[in-house]
Protein backbone atom coordinates (compact mmCIF):
# COMPACT_ATOMS: atom_id res chain seq x y z
CA UNK A 1 0.00 0.00 0.00
CA UNK A 2 2.73 2.43 0.95
CA UNK A 3 4.66 1.51 -2.11
CA UNK A 4 1.81 2.43 -4.42
CA UNK A 5 1.58 5.89 -2.95
CA UNK A 6 5.26 6.36 -3.32
CA UNK A 7 5.18 5.32 -6.92
CA UNK A 8 2.49 7.87 -7.68
CA UNK A 9 4.66 10.56 -6.21
CA UNK A 10 7.69 9.71 -8.26
CA UNK A 11 5.67 9.64 -11.47
CA UNK A 12 4.73 13.26 -11.08
CA UNK A 13 8.23 14.43 -11.99
CA UNK A 14 9.53 11.62 -14.07
CA UNK A 15 12.97 12.81 -15.07
CA UNK A 16 14.29 14.17 -11.85
CA UNK A 17 17.54 12.46 -11.03
CA UNK A 18 18.71 14.86 -8.38
CA UNK A 19 20.03 13.95 -4.93
CA UNK A 20 17.54 12.68 -2.43
CA UNK A 21 16.76 16.06 -0.94
CA UNK A 22 15.46 17.28 -4.25
CA UNK A 23 13.04 14.48 -4.95
CA UNK A 24 10.27 16.12 -3.03
CA UNK A 25 9.35 18.90 -5.47
CA UNK A 26 9.69 19.60 -9.17
CA UNK A 27 12.86 21.53 -9.62
CA UNK A 28 12.16 22.39 -13.24
CA UNK A 29 9.22 24.54 -12.16
CA UNK A 30 10.72 27.16 -9.89
CA UNK A 31 8.36 29.18 -7.78
CA UNK A 32 9.69 32.65 -8.39
CA UNK A 33 11.30 34.07 -11.48
CA UNK A 34 11.07 33.03 -15.11
CA UNK A 35 12.53 30.03 -16.81
CA UNK A 36 15.11 31.96 -18.71
CA UNK A 37 16.72 33.30 -15.58
CA UNK A 38 16.52 30.08 -13.63
CA UNK A 39 17.89 27.81 -16.27
CA UNK A 40 20.85 29.85 -17.26
CA UNK A 41 23.16 27.80 -15.11
CA UNK A 42 22.10 24.54 -16.68
CA UNK A 43 24.18 23.69 -19.69
CA UNK A 44 22.03 21.00 -21.23
CA UNK A 45 18.56 22.32 -20.64
CA UNK A 46 17.07 20.59 -23.65
CA UNK A 47 18.10 17.17 -22.41
CA UNK A 48 17.06 18.18 -18.97
CA UNK A 49 13.48 18.81 -19.93
CA UNK A 50 13.16 16.05 -22.49
CA UNK A 51 15.72 13.59 -21.31
CA UNK A 52 16.43 10.40 -23.23
CA UNK A 53 15.09 8.08 -20.62
CA UNK A 54 12.41 10.17 -19.04
CA UNK A 55 10.09 7.60 -17.55
CA UNK A 56 10.98 6.52 -14.10
CA UNK A 57 8.53 3.95 -12.85
CA UNK A 58 9.94 3.34 -9.46
CA UNK A 59 11.65 5.23 -6.72
CA UNK A 60 15.25 5.92 -7.66
CA UNK A 61 16.65 3.84 -4.82
CA UNK A 62 14.87 0.72 -5.97
CA UNK A 63 16.05 0.47 -9.53
CA UNK A 64 13.96 3.06 -11.29
CA UNK A 65 14.98 4.67 -14.53
CA UNK A 66 18.21 6.56 -14.92
CA UNK A 67 18.63 9.91 -16.57
CA UNK A 68 22.26 10.54 -17.41
CA UNK A 69 22.10 14.09 -18.66
CA UNK A 70 20.72 15.40 -15.46
CA UNK A 71 23.28 13.57 -13.39
CA UNK A 72 25.97 15.50 -15.20
CA UNK A 73 24.40 18.80 -14.31
CA UNK A 74 23.73 17.74 -10.79
CA UNK A 75 25.61 20.49 -9.02
CA UNK A 76 24.12 23.22 -11.12
CA UNK A 77 20.62 22.04 -10.54
CA UNK A 78 21.14 21.83 -6.84
CA UNK A 79 22.45 25.34 -6.48
CA UNK A 80 19.79 26.67 -8.75
CA UNK A 81 16.97 24.97 -6.94
CA UNK A 82 18.18 25.78 -3.48
CA UNK A 83 16.22 28.98 -3.03
CA UNK A 84 13.08 27.46 -4.41
CA UNK A 85 13.10 24.89 -1.68
CA UNK A 86 10.48 24.94 0.98
CA UNK A 87 11.47 25.30 4.56
CA UNK A 88 9.96 21.99 5.58
CA UNK A 89 11.96 20.12 3.01
CA UNK A 90 15.20 21.57 4.16
CA UNK A 91 14.65 20.15 7.61
CA UNK A 92 14.22 16.66 6.22
CA UNK A 93 17.09 14.41 7.08
CA UNK A 94 19.34 13.35 4.28
CA UNK A 95 19.47 9.81 5.44
CA UNK A 96 17.20 7.79 3.20
CA UNK A 97 16.08 5.34 5.86
CA UNK A 98 15.15 8.07 8.30
CA UNK A 99 13.29 10.02 5.65
CA UNK A 100 11.41 6.92 4.60
CA UNK A 101 10.37 6.02 8.12
CA UNK A 102 9.33 9.61 8.74
CA UNK A 103 7.14 9.46 5.67
CA UNK A 104 5.66 6.14 6.76
CA UNK A 105 4.86 7.70 10.09
CA UNK A 106 3.21 10.72 8.50
CA UNK A 107 1.26 8.48 6.15
CA UNK A 108 0.15 6.33 9.06
CA UNK A 109 -1.14 9.40 10.87
CA UNK A 110 -2.99 10.50 7.77
CA UNK A 111 -4.47 7.05 7.31
CA UNK A 112 -5.57 7.16 10.92
CA UNK A 113 -7.53 10.30 10.08
CA UNK A 114 -9.03 8.84 6.95
CA UNK A 115 -9.98 5.52 8.54
CA UNK A 116 -11.03 6.41 12.04
CA UNK A 117 -12.85 3.08 12.24
CA UNK A 118 -9.56 1.42 13.05
CA UNK A 119 -9.95 2.72 16.55
CA UNK A 120 -13.68 3.22 16.70
CA UNK A 121 -15.95 1.59 19.22
CA UNK A 122 -19.09 2.05 17.19
CA UNK A 123 -20.93 -1.24 17.10
CA UNK A 124 -23.46 -0.41 14.41
CA UNK A 125 -20.93 0.32 11.69
CA UNK A 126 -19.65 -3.22 11.44
CA UNK A 127 -23.16 -4.53 11.63
CA UNK A 128 -23.88 -2.57 8.53
CA UNK A 129 -20.61 -3.68 7.01
CA UNK A 130 -21.65 -7.29 7.52
CA UNK A 131 -24.63 -6.80 5.24
CA UNK A 132 -23.37 -4.97 2.22
CA UNK A 133 -26.31 -5.67 -0.05
CA UNK A 134 -30.01 -6.10 0.32
CA UNK A 135 -29.95 -9.74 -0.82
CA UNK A 136 -27.25 -10.65 1.65
CA UNK A 137 -29.11 -8.78 4.37
CA UNK A 138 -32.40 -10.51 3.70
CA UNK A 139 -30.72 -13.86 3.48
CA UNK A 140 -28.83 -13.28 6.68
CA UNK A 141 -31.98 -12.37 8.61
CA UNK A 142 -33.92 -15.37 7.34
CA UNK A 143 -31.14 -17.83 8.14
CA UNK A 144 -30.80 -16.38 11.62
CA UNK A 145 -34.47 -17.07 12.31
CA UNK A 146 -34.59 -20.49 10.70
CA UNK A 147 -31.36 -21.66 12.32
CA UNK A 148 -32.54 -20.84 15.83
CA UNK A 149 -35.90 -22.56 15.30
CA UNK A 150 -34.17 -25.64 13.87
CA UNK A 151 -31.72 -25.79 16.75
CA UNK A 152 -34.55 -25.44 19.23
CA UNK A 153 -36.54 -28.19 17.57
CA UNK A 154 -33.52 -30.51 17.43
CA UNK A 155 -32.70 -29.93 21.10
CA UNK A 156 -36.32 -30.52 22.08
CA UNK A 157 -36.48 -33.72 20.07
CA UNK A 158 -33.26 -35.03 21.61
CA UNK A 159 -34.47 -34.21 25.14
CA UNK A 160 -37.75 -35.97 24.40
CA UNK A 161 -35.90 -39.08 23.33
CA UNK A 162 -33.43 -39.12 26.24
CA UNK A 163 -35.80 -38.18 29.02
CA UNK A 164 -39.00 -39.69 27.66
CA UNK A 165 -41.09 -36.56 28.22
CA UNK A 166 -42.45 -36.90 24.78
CA UNK A 167 -44.24 -33.77 23.63
CA UNK A 168 -43.01 -31.31 26.25
CA UNK A 169 -39.36 -30.94 25.31
CA UNK A 170 -40.30 -30.29 21.72
CA UNK A 171 -42.99 -27.76 22.66
CA UNK A 172 -40.83 -25.81 25.09
CA UNK A 173 -37.68 -25.79 23.02
CA UNK A 174 -39.46 -24.97 19.78
CA UNK A 175 -40.91 -21.91 21.47
CA UNK A 176 -37.57 -21.02 22.99
CA UNK A 177 -35.93 -21.50 19.62
CA UNK A 178 -38.44 -19.19 18.02
CA UNK A 179 -37.76 -16.57 20.68
CA UNK A 180 -34.02 -16.96 20.15
CA UNK A 181 -34.56 -16.66 16.40
CA UNK A 182 -36.48 -13.42 16.76
CA UNK A 183 -33.77 -12.15 19.09
CA UNK A 184 -31.10 -13.11 16.55
CA UNK A 185 -32.95 -11.35 13.75
CA UNK A 186 -33.47 -8.21 15.78
CA UNK A 187 -29.80 -8.18 16.72
CA UNK A 188 -28.64 -8.81 13.19
CA UNK A 189 -30.86 -6.00 11.97
CA UNK A 190 -29.58 -3.74 14.72
CA UNK A 191 -33.10 -3.20 16.06
CA UNK A 192 -32.74 -4.83 19.47
CA UNK A 193 -30.74 -3.30 22.25
CA UNK A 194 -27.42 -5.06 22.23
CA UNK A 195 -27.27 -8.01 24.56
CA UNK A 196 -24.38 -10.01 25.91
CA UNK A 197 -23.96 -11.78 22.61
CA UNK A 198 -23.50 -8.53 20.80
CA UNK A 199 -19.91 -7.76 19.91
CA UNK A 200 -19.86 -4.21 21.22
CA UNK A 201 -22.00 -2.54 23.78
CA UNK B 1 -29.66 -31.29 -17.90
CA UNK B 2 -30.12 -32.33 -14.33
CA UNK B 3 -29.36 -29.20 -12.28
CA UNK B 4 -28.28 -31.27 -9.26
CA UNK B 5 -25.85 -33.38 -11.24
CA UNK B 6 -23.08 -30.82 -10.82
CA UNK B 7 -22.98 -31.42 -7.06
CA UNK B 8 -22.42 -35.15 -7.33
CA UNK B 9 -19.46 -36.52 -5.41
CA UNK B 10 -17.35 -38.89 -7.45
CA UNK B 11 -14.75 -41.21 -6.07
CA UNK B 12 -11.59 -40.64 -8.00
CA UNK B 13 -9.23 -42.77 -5.97
CA UNK B 14 -10.34 -45.21 -3.29
CA UNK B 15 -7.98 -45.08 -0.35
CA UNK B 16 -9.30 -47.31 2.41
CA UNK B 17 -12.31 -48.91 4.06
CA UNK B 18 -12.46 -48.23 7.76
CA UNK B 19 -15.33 -49.87 9.63
CA UNK B 20 -17.49 -50.11 6.54
CA UNK B 21 -16.98 -46.45 5.66
CA UNK B 22 -15.27 -45.86 2.40
CA UNK B 23 -12.56 -43.27 2.44
CA UNK B 24 -11.70 -42.06 -1.01
CA UNK B 25 -10.10 -39.20 -2.83
CA UNK B 26 -13.12 -37.46 -4.33
CA UNK B 27 -13.58 -34.65 -6.81
CA UNK B 28 -14.37 -32.43 -3.83
CA UNK B 29 -10.99 -33.21 -2.29
CA UNK B 30 -9.35 -32.64 -5.65
CA UNK B 31 -10.82 -29.16 -5.97
CA UNK B 32 -9.90 -28.36 -2.38
CA UNK B 33 -6.32 -29.27 -3.21
CA UNK B 34 -6.46 -27.16 -6.36
CA UNK B 35 -7.79 -24.24 -4.33
CA UNK B 36 -5.06 -24.70 -1.75
CA UNK B 37 -2.41 -24.83 -4.46
CA UNK B 38 -3.85 -21.66 -6.04
CA UNK B 39 -3.66 -19.79 -2.75
CA UNK B 40 -0.17 -21.06 -2.04
CA UNK B 41 1.09 -20.10 -5.48
CA UNK B 42 -0.59 -16.71 -5.30
CA UNK B 43 0.75 -15.86 -1.87
CA UNK B 44 4.22 -17.30 -2.34
CA UNK B 45 4.55 -15.71 -5.76
CA UNK B 46 3.26 -12.41 -4.48
CA UNK B 47 5.59 -12.21 -1.52
CA UNK B 48 8.65 -13.51 -3.31
CA UNK B 49 9.89 -10.18 -4.61
CA UNK B 50 9.01 -8.17 -1.48
CA UNK B 51 9.28 -4.94 -3.43
CA UNK B 52 8.53 -1.61 -1.82
CA UNK B 53 6.64 -0.79 -4.98
CA UNK B 54 4.28 -3.75 -5.34
CA UNK B 55 3.67 -5.44 -8.63
CA UNK B 56 0.25 -6.71 -9.61
CA UNK B 57 0.49 -9.97 -7.69
CA UNK B 58 1.94 -8.33 -4.64
CA UNK B 59 -0.85 -5.76 -4.70
CA UNK B 60 -3.39 -8.56 -4.62
CA UNK B 61 -1.71 -10.07 -1.59
CA UNK B 62 -1.37 -6.71 0.15
CA UNK B 63 -4.96 -5.73 -0.53
CA UNK B 64 -6.31 -9.02 0.79
CA UNK B 65 -4.11 -8.77 3.86
CA UNK B 66 -5.17 -5.20 4.58
CA UNK B 67 -8.80 -6.08 3.99
CA UNK B 68 -8.91 -8.97 6.43
CA UNK B 69 -6.73 -7.18 8.97
CA UNK B 70 -8.95 -4.08 8.93
CA UNK B 71 -12.09 -6.17 9.27
CA UNK B 72 -10.65 -8.15 12.16
CA UNK B 73 -9.26 -5.11 13.92
CA UNK B 74 -12.46 -3.11 13.68
CA UNK B 75 -14.64 -6.03 14.79
CA UNK B 76 -12.64 -7.83 17.46
CA UNK B 77 -10.24 -5.10 18.48
CA UNK B 78 -6.45 -5.18 18.31
CA UNK B 79 -6.36 -8.34 20.47
CA UNK B 80 -8.22 -10.11 17.70
CA UNK B 81 -5.13 -9.99 15.50
CA UNK B 82 -3.87 -13.17 17.16
CA UNK B 83 -6.64 -14.92 15.23
CA UNK B 84 -5.56 -13.34 11.97
CA UNK B 85 -4.07 -16.56 10.52
CA UNK B 86 -7.35 -18.40 11.14
CA UNK B 87 -9.57 -15.70 9.68
CA UNK B 88 -7.31 -15.06 6.71
CA UNK B 89 -7.05 -18.78 5.89
CA UNK B 90 -10.80 -19.23 6.10
CA UNK B 91 -11.48 -16.14 4.03
CA UNK B 92 -9.00 -16.99 1.28
CA UNK B 93 -9.98 -20.65 1.13
CA UNK B 94 -13.71 -19.93 0.86
CA UNK B 95 -13.13 -17.10 -1.58
CA UNK B 96 -11.00 -19.20 -3.90
CA UNK B 97 -13.32 -22.22 -3.69
CA UNK B 98 -16.37 -20.02 -4.40
CA UNK B 99 -14.71 -18.34 -7.35
CA UNK B 100 -13.46 -21.63 -8.77
CA UNK B 101 -17.00 -22.95 -8.64
CA UNK B 102 -18.13 -20.42 -11.24
CA UNK B 103 -15.74 -21.85 -13.83
CA UNK B 104 -17.70 -24.25 -16.04
CA UNK B 105 -17.17 -27.94 -15.24
CA UNK B 106 -15.51 -27.04 -11.97
CA UNK B 107 -16.84 -28.48 -8.76
CA UNK B 108 -18.18 -26.09 -6.13
CA UNK B 109 -16.80 -27.41 -2.87
CA UNK B 110 -18.66 -24.89 -0.71
CA UNK B 111 -22.04 -26.00 -2.06
CA UNK B 112 -21.85 -29.07 0.22
CA UNK B 113 -23.11 -28.44 3.71
CA UNK B 114 -20.64 -30.83 5.28
CA UNK B 115 -17.80 -28.53 4.20
CA UNK B 116 -19.42 -25.34 5.49
CA UNK B 117 -20.43 -27.07 8.72
CA UNK B 118 -16.83 -28.09 9.20
CA UNK B 119 -15.75 -24.46 8.78
CA UNK B 120 -18.48 -23.18 11.09
CA UNK B 121 -17.73 -25.79 13.75
CA UNK B 122 -14.05 -24.94 13.56
CA UNK B 123 -14.91 -21.33 14.36
CA UNK B 124 -17.49 -22.31 16.99
CA UNK B 125 -15.13 -24.66 18.80
CA UNK B 126 -12.33 -22.11 18.62
CA UNK B 127 -14.63 -19.58 20.28
CA UNK B 128 -15.76 -22.01 23.00
CA UNK B 129 -12.33 -23.47 23.75
CA UNK B 130 -10.50 -20.14 23.68
CA UNK B 131 -13.25 -18.52 25.75
CA UNK B 132 -13.10 -21.13 28.50
CA UNK B 133 -9.31 -21.31 28.38
CA UNK B 134 -8.89 -17.57 28.65
CA UNK B 135 -11.77 -16.60 30.94
CA UNK B 136 -12.71 -19.84 32.70
CA UNK B 137 -16.26 -19.86 33.96
CA UNK B 138 -16.52 -16.13 33.37
CA UNK B 139 -17.08 -17.08 29.76
CA UNK B 140 -20.56 -18.20 30.82
CA UNK B 141 -21.40 -14.60 31.65
CA UNK B 142 -21.99 -14.39 27.93
CA UNK B 143 -25.35 -16.04 28.53
CA UNK B 144 -26.41 -13.99 31.55
CA UNK B 145 -27.33 -10.45 30.65
CA UNK B 146 -26.95 -7.92 33.41
CA UNK B 147 -29.85 -5.88 34.69
CA UNK B 148 -32.50 -8.55 34.17
CA UNK B 149 -35.05 -9.28 36.95
CA UNK B 150 -34.33 -12.60 38.64
CA UNK B 151 -37.71 -14.20 37.84
CA UNK B 152 -37.19 -13.82 34.11
CA UNK B 153 -33.46 -14.59 34.12
CA UNK B 154 -33.74 -18.39 33.51
CA UNK B 155 -35.89 -17.81 30.46
CA UNK B 156 -33.58 -15.15 29.03
CA UNK B 157 -30.54 -17.32 29.71
CA UNK B 158 -32.16 -20.26 27.94
CA UNK B 159 -32.90 -18.06 24.95
CA UNK B 160 -29.35 -16.75 24.92
CA UNK B 161 -27.94 -20.28 25.06
CA UNK B 162 -30.14 -21.35 22.16
CA UNK B 163 -29.14 -18.23 20.27
CA UNK B 164 -25.50 -19.15 20.84
CA UNK B 165 -25.97 -22.70 19.63
CA UNK B 166 -27.85 -21.56 16.56
CA UNK B 167 -24.79 -19.65 15.39
CA UNK B 168 -22.86 -22.45 13.69
CA UNK B 169 -26.10 -23.50 11.97
CA UNK B 170 -26.85 -20.12 10.45
CA UNK B 171 -23.16 -19.54 9.82
CA UNK B 172 -22.83 -22.68 7.72
CA UNK B 173 -26.28 -22.74 6.13
CA UNK B 174 -25.88 -19.23 4.77
CA UNK B 175 -22.77 -20.01 2.75
CA UNK B 176 -23.97 -23.43 1.64
CA UNK B 177 -27.46 -22.29 0.59
CA UNK B 178 -26.17 -19.26 -1.29
CA UNK B 179 -23.76 -21.31 -3.34
CA UNK B 180 -26.20 -24.16 -3.92
CA UNK B 181 -29.11 -21.93 -4.94
CA UNK B 182 -26.98 -19.78 -7.21
CA UNK B 183 -25.49 -22.71 -9.06
CA UNK B 184 -28.82 -24.47 -9.46
CA UNK B 185 -30.35 -21.27 -10.87
CA UNK B 186 -27.49 -20.92 -13.31
CA UNK B 187 -27.88 -24.52 -14.42
CA UNK B 188 -31.66 -24.23 -14.83
CA UNK B 189 -31.40 -21.14 -17.00
CA UNK B 190 -28.58 -22.74 -18.96
CA UNK B 191 -30.89 -25.72 -19.51
CA UNK B 192 -33.61 -23.40 -20.80
CA UNK B 193 -31.25 -22.10 -23.47
CA UNK B 194 -30.64 -25.60 -24.79
CA UNK B 195 -34.30 -26.67 -24.52
CA UNK B 196 -35.79 -23.62 -26.23
CA UNK B 197 -32.96 -23.57 -28.74
CA UNK B 198 -34.02 -27.02 -29.90
CA UNK B 199 -37.17 -25.61 -31.55
CA UNK B 200 -35.40 -24.30 -34.63
CA UNK B 201 -34.94 -20.69 -35.70
CA UNK B 202 -37.74 -19.23 -33.54
CA UNK B 203 -36.35 -21.27 -30.71
CA UNK B 204 -32.97 -19.63 -31.06
CA UNK B 205 -34.66 -16.22 -30.90
CA UNK B 206 -36.50 -17.27 -27.76
CA UNK B 207 -33.36 -18.70 -26.24
CA UNK B 208 -31.75 -15.29 -26.30
CA UNK B 209 -33.66 -14.27 -23.20
CA UNK B 210 -32.49 -17.06 -20.87
CA UNK B 211 -29.02 -16.69 -22.37
CA UNK B 212 -28.94 -13.04 -21.38
CA UNK B 213 -30.26 -13.96 -17.95
CA UNK B 214 -27.54 -16.59 -17.57
CA UNK B 215 -24.94 -13.96 -18.35
CA UNK B 216 -26.37 -11.61 -15.76
CA UNK B 217 -26.67 -14.42 -13.24
CA UNK B 218 -23.03 -15.35 -13.75
CA UNK B 219 -22.06 -11.82 -12.82
CA UNK B 220 -24.36 -12.02 -9.83
CA UNK B 221 -22.76 -15.32 -8.84
CA UNK B 222 -19.38 -13.63 -8.94
CA UNK B 223 -20.70 -11.03 -6.52
CA UNK B 224 -22.26 -13.67 -4.28
CA UNK B 225 -19.05 -15.70 -4.23
CA UNK B 226 -17.00 -12.77 -2.96
CA UNK B 227 -19.76 -11.50 -0.69
CA UNK B 228 -20.34 -14.81 1.03
CA UNK B 229 -16.64 -15.29 1.68
CA UNK B 230 -16.61 -11.82 3.20
CA UNK B 231 -19.75 -12.42 5.28
CA UNK B 232 -18.33 -15.70 6.55
CA UNK B 233 -15.11 -13.95 7.53
CA UNK B 234 -16.78 -11.01 9.25
CA UNK B 235 -19.13 -13.28 11.19
CA UNK B 236 -16.09 -15.29 12.24
CA UNK B 237 -14.62 -12.04 13.53
CA UNK B 238 -17.82 -11.12 15.39
CA UNK B 239 -17.97 -14.54 17.03
CA UNK B 240 -14.28 -14.46 17.93
CA UNK B 241 -14.90 -11.12 19.58
CA UNK B 242 -17.16 -12.89 22.08
CA UNK B 243 -14.37 -15.27 22.99
CA UNK B 244 -11.99 -12.36 23.51
CA UNK B 245 -14.37 -10.04 25.40
CA UNK B 246 -17.16 -12.15 26.95
CA UNK B 247 -17.80 -9.79 29.84
CA UNK B 248 -19.20 -6.98 27.76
Amino acid sequence: MYGMLRRKKSRRHPCVRAPSRLVERPIFLPRQGGYSVRFQGVAAEVQFLTCINPIQYGPRDFGGGYCRDLAKTDAGVESMADDAREKGDREQPQDNEAALSARFKRLGEQLGHVHPDRHSDDGTSERRAADPSAIARGFRLSTELVAAVVVGAALGWLLDRWLGISPWGMIVFLLLGFAAGVLNVMRAAGVAASGPLDPKQ
Amino acid sequence: MDPIHQFEIKNLLPIAHIGGIEIAFTNSALFMLIGLATILLLMLGATRSRALVPGRLQTVAEVSYEFVATTLRSTAGPEGMKFFPLVFSIFMFILVLNLMGIIPYAFTVTSHIIITVAFALLVFLTVVIYGFWQHGLHFLKLFVPSGIPIYILPLVTAIEVLSFFSRPVSHSVRLFANMLAGHITLKVFGGFVVMIGGFGFLGWLGAALPLALTTVLTALELLVAVLQAYVFAILTCIYLNDAIHPGH
